[in-house]
């Protein structure tokens, strides 16, 4: 027996090709056909602007929006008019975010957990899967109120509403996932001999990562949907405190520049999980002969 | 001499979601020695992949007795070691994880596990791929990862499936060699499926010879050809026209069936 070959994993990896830097990654990466759509967008809403289709009030210019978010962004960019949102951004950001995220990976691991635990086994499936099939057709946003109730007008709130949903909407993908693992990888992962928790950590688990990832994009989604929901009414400050502000007062500029916030932290939460997705389910990619 | 395996009476039917049944299997006795090499020879749906699975635990029989060392079969075993009809490897893992997955799961002493399976990747001229996952090889290196992931089990009992079915008939002889040899000094047991009349004879001890609707033995043989066998010899040829002769009435009424 050669000696390279004890080892962790399988020894005498050939050496893979450099990766490029991470910058030129992202340029290489950057697709020009993805901006064509968006910048038809914009040419169509300056035109709009341009022949006034709408009164200037209700549609402002695209860079007045972008002049209110440098605003938003730094005081010192203020146009002298004071505003309440002026210089606010950064806290904002890290509000919307932290409540986005935190709820996202608490909802997330929950549902992932009892998800695996009710596609495994009938009994837990019979117990957990009727009350949460119930649940399941309540419009999450119809918990808000019982949620402002509860935890007062507090981040709780926000959270409770956006692990709530997150939760939901990704635990269905996970039951489907461990259910629809190929009964012959765990026959030979049995005839092999692993034990059943071996079969679900081993084979279940990973056979099941595909539905469990598209579950995962829907529910990053769905967390910003609920954490703007939550901000509008329970919670004084983030993206969406500042749209709803911006809404009362009639500053249209204020609320476009809050939704393309939320367009692009959005965006960049799902671009993450894509990113990981093209790690971990490489097999899964190998065999569809697609990318991710 | 008692059998390993002891199968009494075996029915096997289907029920479809439909309600319609299927007989895969009926009235199948069958007996397994220690070391002995059995070939399941017959026409494609005669119920072979079902015994075979009913041997290793995946499915249990509908009617009859099935022991091996006198315990009733309840379910799957490290000790019989299957080799599936389609590769059925774990697409997530690398060739090498894959063939190190029942070591692993078994807890068996990594270098014992670890030199074994790297002298079958060898044998089966895989240590190259060895960090390849399964779909980024040809379908043959499918099969021969496949193979060699249920050998570096080192089970006593070895249930084939038509293990060397799609590959070239270079590869597939040297590895019916490598094969025996292996299953030889490892002093394995061994059910094996082919369509192959040639593979059947150079491999078998004993030749299971089965036919369809519904599935069921026809006949045993005892194979009493001397080894090493030679493909050529009139000792052989005279086997292949026998074997042909009791195989081909059931695959042509199957085909105008
Ligand atoms: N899970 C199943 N449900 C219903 N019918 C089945 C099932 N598995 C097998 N059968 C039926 O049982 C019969 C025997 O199938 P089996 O797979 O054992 O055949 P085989 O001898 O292995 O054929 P081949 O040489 O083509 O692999 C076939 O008629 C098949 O349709
Ligand atoms: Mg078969």
């Amino acid at each position: 027996m050669p000696p390279e070959a004890v080892g962790q994993s399988a020894p005498g990896l050939s050496a893979q090709p450099a990766r490029p830097s991470w910058p030129a990654r992202i340029v290489g990466a950057i697709d020009p056909l993805a901006f064509v759509l968006p910048l038809g967008i914009l040419v169509a809403w300056t035109g709009m602007y341009v022949f006034e289709v709408m009164p200037r009030v209700l549609l402002p210019s695209p860079w007045d929006v972008l002049r209110t978010i440098g605003e938003w962004i730094n005081p010192d960019w203020a146009r002298g008019r004071p505003a309440y949102f002026t210089g606010t951004w950064l806290n904002d950001a890290l509000g919307s975010a932290y409540r986005a995220l935190v709820g996202f990976v608490i909802g997330a691991a929950a549902a992932v957990a009892l998800g695996v635990w009710v596609g495994w086994s009938r009994t837990a499936e019979r117990f957990f899967d009727p009350t949460v099939q119930l649940l399941r057709p309540m419009p999450r946003t119809a918990l808000l109120p019982f949620a402002i109730i509860f935890f007062g007008l507090t981040n709780a709130s926000a959270l409770f509403l956006v692990i709530y949903g997150v939760f939901l909407q990704v635990y269905v993908q996970v039951v489907t996932g461990v259910k629809l693992v190929g009964r012959d990888w765990k026959r030979a992962a049995a005839m092999l001999g692993a034990s059943p928790r071996q079969v679900l950590w081993r084979v279940v688990l990973p056979g099941a990562l595909p539905h469990i990832f598209g579950g995962l994009r829907l529910g990053v989604a769905y967390a910003w949907t609920l954490m703007i929901l939550a901000e509008m009414f329970a919670v004084s400050g983030g993206f969406g405190y500042i749209l709803w502000r911006g809404y009362e007062f009639m500053r249209m500029d204020i609320v476009l520049g809050g939704m393309l916030m939320l367009g692009i932290f959005g965006f960049l939460s799902d671009r993450v999980i894509v990113l990981i997705g093209r790690r971990k389910l490489a097999w899964a990619q190998d065999m569809a002969g697609n990318r991710l | 001499m008692t059998a390993l395996v002891e199968g009494r009476g075996l029915v096997k039917r289907y029920t479809g979601a439909s309600g319609q049944a299927t007989v895969a299997l009926t009235g199948v006795d069958i007996d397994l020695h220690e070391g002995q090499i059995t070939l399941l020879i017959g026409p494609s749906g005669c119920g072979k992949t079902t015994l075979l699975n009913m041997i290793a635990g995946f499915e249990q029989p509908s009617a009859g007795t099935l022991t091996v060392k006198g315990e009733a079969v309840r379910g799957p075993d490290p000790r019989r070691g299957v080799i599936f009809q389609d590769p059925n490897l774990f697409p997530w893992l690398t060739v090498w994880e894959n063939v190190m997955f029942g070591p692993e799961v078994r807890g068996e002493d990594r270098r014992t596990a670890e030199a074994r399976a790297t002298e079958l990747l060898r044998m089966v001229k895989l240590w190259d791929f060895r960090n390849h996952r399964p779909y980024q090889l040809s379908g043959g290196m499918r099969h021969r990862t496949a193979i060699i992931r249920t050998l570096a089990n080192d089970p006593e009992l070895l249930l084939a499936d038509e293990p060397f079915t799609g590959l070239d008939e270079h590869t597939r002889r040297r590895l019916q060699g490598d094969f025996l040899t292996l299953v030889q000094r490892t002093r394995k047991t061994v059910v094996f499926v082919t369509h192959n009349i040639e593979e059947a004879l150079f491999l078998a001890d004993r030749l299971v010879v089965m036919s369809p609707s519904p599935g069921r033995i026809k006949q045993i043989i005892d194979l009493d050809l001397p080894r090493p066998r030679d493909i050529l010899s009139d000792a052989f040829n005279h086997w292949r026209a026998r074997l042909y002769n009791l195989i081909t009435p059931d695959v042509v009424e199957e085909e105008t069936a």
